[in-house]
């Protein structure tokens, strides 16, 4: 006797049956991320800690002429191997408020899903670049601003292009700086100082898939490394300006993804973010297209609490805030107040810095 | 859309999707769990695609590919196919049903994978191929093959306890 693709498709659909409860699920998630924020502040903490100890070997180290002593951070050292950076880190290419120094398409020959940037600095997702067998892998790459990250200085000593680098499978005790993605003993990740004080760090997001599986991973990770260099900076583009924006908001971090999408956060004191979402397709929710409602400045617009929508010729934006902070006229008055770019002449695009007037 | 608000909406859908996909409601919980939990710390940039739900979804299967039984979990053929009580003979379904689990939970996991996105997700193999990373021609071959194994596997099995 043989099995039909009937009876595969019933066994598979009777395994539903036996999922667990939501509710349940839904909890160990928010416990998850309270002990990942827990992770991060502690990291934050750790890292200020960091650098003003680091400092004050610098200090010493400049006024006595001494190699500063990596045990100096009170960090518990797993230093294997001190090697010191032979030649000095290249000075920090100047980068305008919200501006890339990375590729939005392509990072050492690895595809970039989505980057983001901000004060902090710049924060990517790559993907391996999937071949006739292999499997897609994630990596994260932050580019961290002088000053914002200081690794442990734990793990492996080692160089990339002459620079002093630490490569472990935990190099950031309590979790990376902006908690995110997992840290545990199967994350193998690099920290580089690729300027003058300035850290990158690369970690494989998934390491039970090749090539961060093995002992190939440390070359892996030294090899991206090498090949990621800071380019021209340009500014962050963004396909409308607004005419009214909350009183002391401003522009604080820009995310890009593959898709097309370009997402604008901005911060308006104690307030949680407003986000402004411009994205080429047609928002869906349970994968229904959403129906215009009204109509706002002479486009079709969704007016609800918390969203409004607009549908432009060839994109949507979508102004969103917290319904407790901002009112359906505040956001109304935003959304009305935005004059729009041509999606498909990015010459009209505007400064990301440029886009509150 | 918030992450809260995500998590909200699409949960059922993923637990169901990965209770499917390792056929253990326990290992379920966990990769569910584990990815949105990692997933959270990059909300930001997962809420700006066109398909977050997509992406969790990979994210998911990345995670069941690349699970290491790490506290010696194996996939339990006791927790899946309930006999459906209208069933004429239940001892008889109930043990094909076990057979083809048993069959199906020592495929590779790419095997597995493939075979739940086509026939529980249905989805096409240009999608499959998106959500693994590979050609669609490999997802066919890894269809074929796993067809092919879930199919003779049994027969040989029937074949050699069959009395001469």
């Amino acid at each position: 006797m043989r099995f039909t693709e009937q009876d595969l498709r019933d066994l598979l659909v009777a395994r539903e049956q036996v999922a667990v409860e939501p509710d349940r699920v839904h909890a160990g998630i928010r416990a998850g991320v309270v002990q990942r924020r827990q992770r991060r502040t502690a990291t934050i903490a750790v890292s200020a800690a960091c650098a003003v100890v680091a400092l004050g070997v610098s200090l010493a180290y400049v006024a006595g002429q001494r190699e500063p002593d990596p045990g100096a951070t009170g960090e518990t050292s797993r230093v294997t191997e001190t090697a010191p950076a032979t030649s000095s880190p290249a000075p920090l290419t100047s980068r305008p408020p919200l501006g890339f120094t990375l590729s939005d398409k392509n990072i050492a020959g690895l595809v970039v899903q989505s980057i983001e940037v901000g004060s902090f600095g710049q924060a990517v997702t790559l993907w391996t670049a999937p071949g006739p067998s292999a499997q897609g892998t994630e990596l994260d790459l932050w580019l961290f601003e002088p000053g914002v990250y200081q690794p442990n200085r734990a793990g492996e000593s080692l160089q990339v292009a002459g620079r002093e680098a630490y490569l472990g499978t935990v190099p950031f005790p309590n979790g990376n700086p902006d908690g995110n993605p997992k840290p545990g003993p199967d994350n193998p990740a690099l920290a580089w100082q690729y300027a003058d004080g300035a850290w990158a760090v690369l970690q494989a997001g998934y390491t039970r898939q090749p090539p961060f599986d093995g002992s190939a991973a440390r070359e892996k990770l030294l090899e991206i490394a090498a090949r990621i260099t800071p380019e021209q900076p340009r500014h962050a583009r963004l396909p409308y300006r607004f005419g009214y924006v909350p009183e002391g908001a401003r522009a604080s971090l820009v995310a890009q993804t593959m898709y097309g999408a370009v997402t604008l956060y901005l911060t308006t004191g104690g307030k949680r973010e407003l986000l402004i979402r411009a994205a080429p397709d047609r928002p869906v929710i349970q994968n229904k297209p959403l129906s215009p409602n009204t109509d706002l400045n002479g486009h079709p617009a969704i007016v609800k609490p918390g969203v409004i929508t607009l549908y432009l010729d060839a994109f949507y934006v979508q102004v969103s805030g917290d319904p407790a902070e901002y009112s359906v006229e505040e956001l109304t008055r935003v959304a009305a107040g935005m004059t729009f770019a041509t999606w498909t002449d990015p010459t009209t695009w505007f400064n990301a810095a440029d886009v509150i007037r | 859309m918030t992450f809260e608000e995500f998590v909200r909406a699409r949960l059922p859908a993923l637990l169901r999707f990965a209770t499917v996909l390792t056929g253990d409601r326990g290992l379920a919980e966990d990769v569910v769990q584990e990815v949105l939990v990692r997933a959270h710390g990059r909300w930001r940039r997962l809420s700006g695609m066109a398909a977050p739900d997509l992406y969790v979804r990979r994210m998911i299967v990345n995670e069941f590919i690349s699970w290491r039984r790490r506290w010696g979990r194996v996939v339990p053929v006791e927790t899946v196919a309930p006999v459906r009580p209208d069933t004429p003979d239940h001892a008889w379904v109930h043990a094909e049903r076990q057979e083809l689990a048993w069959r199906l939970a020592r495929l590779p996991r790419r095997q597995q994978t493939v075979l739940v996105l086509r026939y529980y997700e249905d989805r096409t193999d240009a999608e499959i191929a998106e959500l693994l990373g590979c050609r669609p021609a490999t997802v066919r071959g890894y269809a074929a093959r796993a067809l092919a194994a879930l199919r003779t596997d049994r027969r040989s099995t029937v074949l050699a306890g069959e009395k001469p």
